[in-house]
């Protein structure tokens, strides 16, 4: 069996940190004071693009002419030779009229202390249209493949073993995944099992792009057309066969059947606990998808009954981002999405009805998400407890379609700021820059998002890319002691080995609190499968609950333990 | 004497300069009073292209201030709230004209729209001091919902459902849209506590005033689902798909108010 390089970084960080001493002295009064009127720390620091080496697309006079120029943007957290540094995989976006500008796909090595180094021969030599990205062990030997949804052929990057080292071979046509639709998003997890990484397309709609359709009119400005008024394109399920190869069960499994719809994004997790991966899809004007795993490979579309179809008036949105978290504390999986500009981000949080079946109630309002996203078209849309305080915080990452002549004309703006929430007496709290640092008011024309722990000091630092192919790293400055926090990386000896969709809930006392392993993320985006932790201080009688994908269900003590660790599955 | 027509020796006579003027102006108005109609009948661009012919011809400070206020009725009917705000503002900037005590009812709701939650509060306050209507306790009572505050929200409801009761009973038909929607935010407020009860029968009373609401079945479905009632779950999503679908035909539904 091969020894993961997390779990010696594990064994090094128990003995550097994670003894039963007790926690450092307060500081005294005085020292307080001097901390408090020091200069306020920002939440996060933006990584100078300069550590990001160019070629990327700049697009300082935005001007999309089709809709395929606003909806690129995806971004993977990969530790492709794993060394334990998660890397960063940019697939690379275009524009229409800077072709010869395509920076191509492009894998930056961390090099730990947030320093990226471009990996020249990675075998990325794809210059395709980039758009959604999942990461995952495809072919199950044991190291982390990639792939591509994207407008023409999707990709599928498989990392394998060279003279030089780990590389990356385009397999694609091979494996049954080139499929040449509009791939929007993507994404991973065993769907039935059988211990395999399944995959799930959400394909978006028809455009030639030799051919484009004719601009069409809003508020009195030209501007190019859809997705109204063009054609969707079904999405596409394949199945793992267990060789790096998939077949095509799109129709097999019922996910065939519905409606066409514009899709956006999709991301699977175990809605019901019942030991089988469900898939939610956002679709873009049009109703959302739930495929309910009734087992055996085979999905019933429940979204209306759910309450995830639409917001809780029943009107369709623009789903873009999705984000899963418990945000209440009652276990259950809260959904949140992003969506377009005269409307507001969606937050549904689950509930049991009278029956015990699973119910999603739109509490947006209520919870605080909803007025304040109105301007705001929103992308990447991540939770995580990023000042490390035990509740759930969220971070959207925006920017509008359309050129600022039209953005201001609905009450906008072309480029926006993000959006941070912090948890205040269970409802969100918008902070401004004044609160939490001038990252907040760092506009751009955002798109894909991911988060991850990539400098591994134990907190969740964000990877963001901006429309053209622009990326920046946003170091987490919450810097917590290692006392503070617990990572928690599954393992299991099957291709699934991060056990995506699991459900893991750090048990303090009589204080549950549950995370869900998502590498989905963002929009678009493929981040790390590890779940972090803060811990509360003065317990010491502390559990790791994980619920497998396959529903069986694995305690673990954790005692004083803290940083990173590594559950291992047991046997069944 | 004056009620006999005959004019006052110690009033002058006008000038022929401000004959002129005053016919200036009645002309400005008699066309702000088209752009106010093409507003009603669903042309807003007609009704900004006449108000803004007005503004440039340099009219008189209250018809100038008039003019500002249905060029943002024109776009905030249309949507365009950023534009809609401008104008509101100037127009609350400006000479006082007829009709002036419903700006900041407008004003509140495109606010609203653009997510400025204290001042459209501030704008809602504000009517409520010129004229007691329950379209801007309804505002408030929105606005309290986007913020979280179930009993805040409830009050204001209540009383803007009161208001508009009143208006039922001395026979004004539209109030009972307005009514429904009172009903409906209120089985919000329910929905959001849990209390699907009522939530229920609020949202079949808002049915009962204005069957045409697709958000108000859709609510009735899930509530249906919750209480596990497949009659009421059946006729939730049927109705609200009948919504829908008339909605996608292009037959103009029931909205949200001040839209």
């Amino acid at each position: 069996m091969r020894t993961a390089p997390h779990l010696a970084i594990t064994t090094s960080l128990l003995l550097a940190a994670c003894s039963d001493q007790a926690p450092p002295p307060a500081k005294p009064p005085a020292e307080q004071a001097e901390v408090s009127s020091a200069p306020l720390q920002p939440l996060f620091s933006r990584i100078p693009l300069a550590a990001l080496p160019a070629g990327d697309i700049a697009l300082h006079n935005f001007a999309p002419q089709a809709i395929a120029e606003v909806k690129g943007g995806g971004v993977g957290l990969i530790d492709f030779d794993r060394d334990g540094q998660p890397d960063l995989y940019l697939p690379g976006s275009r524009t229409l009229s800077n072709p010869e500008l395509a920076p191509g796909a492009r894998l930056f090595r961390n090099l730990g202390n947030n320093k990226y180094q471009l990996q020249k021969d990675s075998g990325l030599n794809w210059s395709g249209w980039g758009m959604g990205v999942a990461i995952g062990d495809l072919d199950g030997d044991g190291f982390e493949d990639i792939f591509t949804a994207a407008l023409g052929s999707n990709a599928a990057h498989f990392n394998v073993e060279s003279p030089t080292g780990r590389r990356f071979t385009e397999r694609a046509k091979a494996a049954g995944l080139d499929d040449a639709r509009w791939g929007m998003a993507a994404a991973l997890g065993d769907l039935d099992n059988d211990g395999d990484l399944d995959l799930y397309v959400a394909n978006y709609l028809d455009l030639d792009l030799n051919n484009l359709p004719p601009d069409t009119t809003y508020l009195d400005e030209r501007i190019f057309a859809g997705p109204l008024g063009l054609t969707p394109t079904p999405d596409q399920l394949l199945r793992n066969m267990g060789d790096g190869t998939f077949e095509d069960k799109t129709f097999r499994s019922g996910i065939g059947a519905v409606t066409p719809s514009f899709g956006l994004g999709a991301t699977v997790f175990d809605l019901n606990e019942d030991g089988q991966l469900d898939i939610f899809v956002g679709n873009d004007s049009m109703a959302n998808f739930l495929f309910e795993n009734v087992g055996g490979f085979a999905f019933e579309e429940h979204a209306a009954r759910l309450g995830l179809a639409a917001n809780g008036d029943g009107r369709d949105q623009a789903t873009m981002g999705i984000a899963i978290s418990d945000v209440n504390g009652d276990g259950l999986p809260d959904l949140f999405t992003t969506n377009f500009a005269s409307d507001t981000n969606t937050l549904l949080t689950g509930h049991r009805r009278r029956s015990g079946a699973m119910s999603f109630q739109d509490r947006s309002a209520t919870l605080g998400v909803a007025s304040g996203s109105r301007a705001a078209v929103g992308w990447a849309a991540l939770f995580g407890d990023f000042d490390l305080d035990g509740d759930s915080d969220l971070v959207v990452f925006n920017g509008h379609v359309y050129p600022e002549r039209l953005a201001s004309k609905m009450g906008s703006t072309s480029l926006q700021k993000p959006l941070y929430y912090s948890q205040e007496q269970g409802r969100f709290h918008r902070e401004t820059a004044s609160e939490t640092g001038d990252w907040l008011d760092l506009a751009g024309l955002f798109r894909g998002g991911v988060r991850g722990d990539l400098d591994g000091d134990g907190d969740l630092d964000l990877v963001v890319t901006e429309l053209g192919g622009s990326a920046t790293v946003f170091e987490n400055n919450a810097d917590k002691t290692e006392d503070e926090w617990v990572s928690v990386q599954l393992e299991q000896d099957v291709g699934d080995r991060h056990a995506f969709g699991a459900r893991v809930v750090l048990v303090e006392g009589d204080s549950r609190h549950s995370q869900w392993v998502q590498p989905t993320m963002g929009f678009q985006g493929s981040g790390t499968s590890a779940v972090l932790f803060a811990l509360t201080k003065g317990i010491s009688n502390r559990q790791i609950e994980v619920t497998w994908p396959d529903g069986a269900v694995q305690l673990q003590a954790l005692g004083t333990r803290c940083g990173m660790i590594s559950v291992q599955r047991s046997p069944k | 004497m004056a009620s006999c027509g005959h004019s006052d020796p110690n009033t002058p006579e006008p000038s022929p300069a401000q004959v002129k003027a005053a016919e200036q102006v009645q002309q400005d108005e008699d066309r702000l009073g088209d752009a106010f109609r093409l507003l009603g009948d669903g042309n807003y661009s007609g009704c900004r292209e006449l108000a803004s012919s007005v503004l440039s011809n340099s009219p008189a400070p209250s018809t100038e201030a008039r003019a500002e206020f249905l060029l943002g009725l024109g776009f905030h009917k249309a949507k365009q709230y950023a534009d809609a705000r401008a104008h509101f503002e100037s127009a609350a900037t400006g000479a006082s004209f007829a009709n002036k005590v419903a700006l900041p009812y407008y004003q509140g709701w495109c606010y609203f729209w653009l997510g400025e939650l204290d001042l459209s509060e501030a704008s809602f306050r504000l009517h409520l001091k010129s004229s007691d209507e329950g379209d801007s306790h309804f505002g408030l009572g929105v606005i309290a919902l986007e913020r979280g505050q179930s009993q805040k929200a409830s009050t204001h409801l209540t009383t803007a459902l009161e208001h508009f009761e009143k208006r039922v009973a001395s026979g004004d038909a539209l109030a009972k849209l307005d009514a429904a929607k009172a009903q409906a935010r209120l089985a919000d407020v329910d929905i959001d506590s849990g209390d699907f009860e009522s939530a229920k029968q609020r949202l079949l009373l808002a049915v009962s005033l204005d069957s045409n609401r697709a958000a108000v079945w859709y609510k009735i479905y899930q509530v249906g689902l919750e209480l596990e009632d497949k009659a009421l779950e059946a006729k939730g999503f049927a109705e609200y798909q009948r919504c829908q679908n008339a909605k996608d035909q292009g037959q103009g539904m029931a909205t949200e108010s001040g839209r």
